[in-house]
């Protein structure tokens, strides 16, 4: 998986590329690191160059919307797509975070 | 490779060949070294019955055994650290996909499914770690345990099969472990915030059937039948 990042102000953006899994680990602390950092209040984290996810990846985005909600950091999702988008319906995401596009 | 690894190699493939003709199949299975997730791509190209990852004898062995056992149409054996290092269930997906004439949304949830069915072998089965991560420090545990385990050679190769079978218009898939057995197949959440847990529920929204199989570690999915509430339709 890519991960790019982009920081505007108080708003961070992730774009994401390629399959998101269990192997991504690391490369997604980096995100939350990211996202908890100071003066971001708002993340939004791009899926549409992401053609895969599995369970483990959930629990990662899970875990940045729990990490950034002790910050009163909201966190979105945007342009899942395909299998993507599947998997977010399954698991009822849309109860979750916003999610767009 | 010096003398002493070609004699180790040949030795491999002298008591696989001679494996396969005691057990009455003709064809022998290819083996194969993973080095990177490259060797990956062009290796079902090979269009063999099984796929089998060097390794110790008495571990591919018992891979060859059970696999010839149980006859899939194409199948795979490999080790945990390289279950661990490379998406295998994603390549043998796009294998299938070829020589099964899958549809775009049937692939779909059968690389879904069998990644979700492949990562609890690993984790759950062959390693015996459960998930009890809620935070990112805890998920950095998680992975420093499966690490951990994977050093230790009596971890780093146990096997893990995954097994798929063209029945009429159904694909039914296994994927084996050599763990302890239930629990490392029966992991699910009810929490839906949990960070954890979700692999069985998608896979049982996913697969048309979802059952234990003969061998306690092992997972079957099938794809392509109707459901029960649909045979009336």
């Amino acid at each position: 998986m890519d991960i790019n990042m982009q920081r505007q102000n108080s708003h961070l953006t992730v774009h994401m590329s390629g399959q998101f899994t269990f192997n991504d680990n690391q490369s997604f602390k980096d995100v939350i690191a990211a996202a908890t950092s100071d003066s971001v209040q708002n993340v939004t984290v791009d899926f549409a160059g992401v053609d895969f996810i599995d369970s483990a990846g959930l629990g990662m985005l899970l875990l940045l919307r729990d990490n950034c909600s002790h910050k009163n950091i909201n966190v979105s999702l945007t342009n899942p797509k395909g299998q993507v988008e599947k998997i977010f319906s399954l698991s009822k995401f849309d109860q979750l975070f916003s999610i767009a596009g | 490779m010096n003398i002493a690894s070609a004699l180790i190699h040949k030795k491999f493939s002298d008591r696989a060949a001679l494996f396969f003709r005691s057990a009455g199949k003709d064809s022998v299975p290819h083996f194969f070294k993973l080095h990177s997730e490259n060797s990956l791509k062009g290796m079902f190209e090979k269009n063999a019955q099984f796929y089998i990852e060097h390794g110790l004898i008495e571990e591919y062995e018992q891979s060859l055994r059970r696999l010839t056992a149980y006859q899939p149409t194409v199948g795979v054996s490999i080790t945990s650290l390289s279950a661990y290092r490379y998406a295998i269930a994603i390549h043998f997906t796009k294998h299938l996909a070829e020589i099964f004439r899958l549809t775009p949304e049937r692939e779909m949830s059968i690389q879904t499914c069998l990644q979700e069915a492949f990562v609890n072998a690993l984790v759950h089965g062959n390693l015996g770690i459960a998930n009890e991560y809620d935070n990112a420090s805890s998920l950095d545990s998680h992975y420093e345990r499966i690490e951990h385990k994977l050093r230790e050679p009596d971890y780093a190769t146990k096997r893990i099969e995954i097994m798929a079978w063209k029945k009429a218009d159904a694909i039914e898939l296994a994927v084996f472990d050599y763990g302890t057995g239930l629990p490392s197949v029966l992991h699910s959440t009810q929490n839906n915030t949990a960070a954890h847990g979700r692999g069985l529920l998608i896979i049982s929204s996913l697969a048309d059937k979802m059952w234990i199989g003969d061998v306690p570690t092992s997972l079957y999915m099938r794809f392509g039948e109707k459901k029960i509430n649909d045979r009336h339709k």
